[in-house]
């Protein structure tokens, strides 16, 4: 019954035997041993499972694994380079975006690939780009402040 | 999660022959946005899942002036939000795309799985009902085109059959002087629709109403037009008194289940208040296009 499954994930090929009924969000969690996207709802709400598939945010939790089958992979674990976090990160560190921390790697994703297609949104945006990600304790405004800080920063630099 | 067979064909044929073999154990997977939902809830376990996503030509739009356009069954609502060319001819079908949950589920999410899910609070079929869109459903046994108006028939029930399968969503070629919208009302963005409702229409020379329909979801048992509300303007100017009218005539109409954040009463209500939005909504607009002579 298991298919082969051979998909990037942060860059890397791996090549994994799945049933066709295991979901993206336990493969990544129970076979590649990454822990960064987590299980909450199961339904699609709450954002806590959130990674990048080519590039755009998507719910694990609602994803076959056999759907990423030749596609690219981007976990939380994927966004620092060799240890440097990615100004994200670092901005939601610096603007105290961050209670318990479930919710962080699914924030971060979404505000990512946000930030990649649209590098200057307005604060409306991030709202609507983050509105698949549930957060029970901060109360989001640090969160969004935190992006439009990362993506003002990243436009100075540019300067 | 329930065990199942996932079956990724590369053609139609290869599709309707697999739900041929299997009928009522198998189901047609698209961006899955609702059907994993379900099975993770324990709701629906299908023993086959035959999905669409390889079949060449399913993710595209293709327009033409004279025939409308055609919306393959693998095309995301991101796709539908995104695309220049139905924000220019079909607003209402690009606003109830843009409406639907998330962004995560609409960069999966289809626009065809969100009308053959057939759920009474969706966003999608409002706005194709207004836009009198039909669905090209294909078996073994044929072809046929499905009005969506006699589509649904009840919730999460369709009169598709278990060996048929969407490939295209069909909507008719937009005139001239027309323009359509859809508003929706929901306690938070990423829920279905407490009310939706979208409005398509035409108008003449004289500012008359030449034709209109009205979409509702989150207003009965199925997405649903709210026809005695339509004839009230049909050959009349929108006025304020028209339009209001209008509103009180499609709350009458309607038929809305109580459950999911609002009673039945208040359903009601708020379609009486949003179809009444739409229509003031879209008058601004036809002043604006006939101010800057666009014939859109």
């Amino acid at each position: 019954m298991k298919q082969s499954l051979q998909m990037t994930v942060n860059g890397q090929r791996h090549t994994v035997e799945v049933e066709p009924w295991r979901l993206l969000l336990d493969v990544l969690r129970d076979d590649l041993g990454l822990m960064g996207a987590k299980r909450g709802c199961g339904e699609g709400y709450c954002g806590c499972c959130t990674v990048l598939l080519d590039r755009k945010a998507v719910h694990a939790c609602c994803v076959l694994a056999l759907r990423a089958a030749g596609r690219e992979i981007t976990t939380i674990e994927g966004l620092a380079v060799e240890k440097k976090l990615d100004p994200l990160q670092e901005t939601f560190v610096a603007r105290g975006a961050t209670q318990c921390g479930y919710c962080t790697p699914g924030m971060i994703l979404s505000a990512k690939a946000l930030l990649v297609k649209n590098p200057h949104p307005t604060e409306d945006e991030v709202k609507i780009a983050l509105s698949g990600n549930l957060c029970r304790c901060t109360g989001y405004a640090k969160i969004v402040e935190a992006v439009l800080c990362a993506a003002s920063s990243a436009q100075e630099r540019n300067l | 999660m329930p065990r199942f067979e996932y079956l990724v064909p590369q053609s139609i044929s290869q599709m309707t022959k697999h739900l041929a073999e299997y009928g009522e154990d198998a189901k047609v997977i698209a961006g899955g946005q609702s059907l994993l939902v379900l099975i993770n809830q324990g709701l629906v376990s299908p023993g086959v899942l035959v999905s669409l996503n390889e079949v060449a030509g399913l993710d595209q739009i293709v327009h033409d002036d004279s025939k409308g356009l055609e919306i393959g069954a693998a095309v995301t609502q991101t796709q539908i939000a995104t695309s220049a060319l139905i924000r220019e001819k079909y607003m209402g079908l690009a606003q109830a795309a843009e409406k639907v949950g998330s962004v995560h589920v609409r960069n999966l999410g289809t626009v065809g799985g969100n009308v053959c899910h057939a759920d009474p609070g969706a966003d999608s079929p409002p706005a194709l009902l207004a836009l009198q869109a039909s669905v090209k459903a294909v078996s073994r046994r044929g072809e046929r085109i499905i009005p969506l108006d006699g589509f649904f028939r009840d919730s999460l029930e369709s009169v598709l059959e278990a060996d048929e399968m969407v490939t295209h969503i069909v909507i008719p070629a937009a005139s001239p002087f027309s323009n359509s919208v859809y508003l929706k009302y929901a306690a938070r963005a990423v829920d279905r629709a407490t009310v939706g409702v979208s409005v398509w229409w035409t108008w003449d020379a004289e500012e008359k109403c030449r034709d209109i329909r009205i979409g509702l979801t989150g207003a009965g048992p199925t997405p649903l037009r709210a026809k005695q509300a339509e004839a009230l303007a049909r050959g009349y100017r929108l006025t304020n008194e028209v339009i209001v009218e209008m509103g009180q005539m499609a709350a009458r109409e309607c038929d809305p289940l109580s459950g999911g954040h609002a009673p039945a009463s208040y359903r009601r209500k708020m379609v009486a208040v949003f179809v009444r939005r739409a229509l003031e909504q879209l008058v601004k607009e036809m002043n604006r296009i006939r101010r800057e002579g666009n014939t859109r």
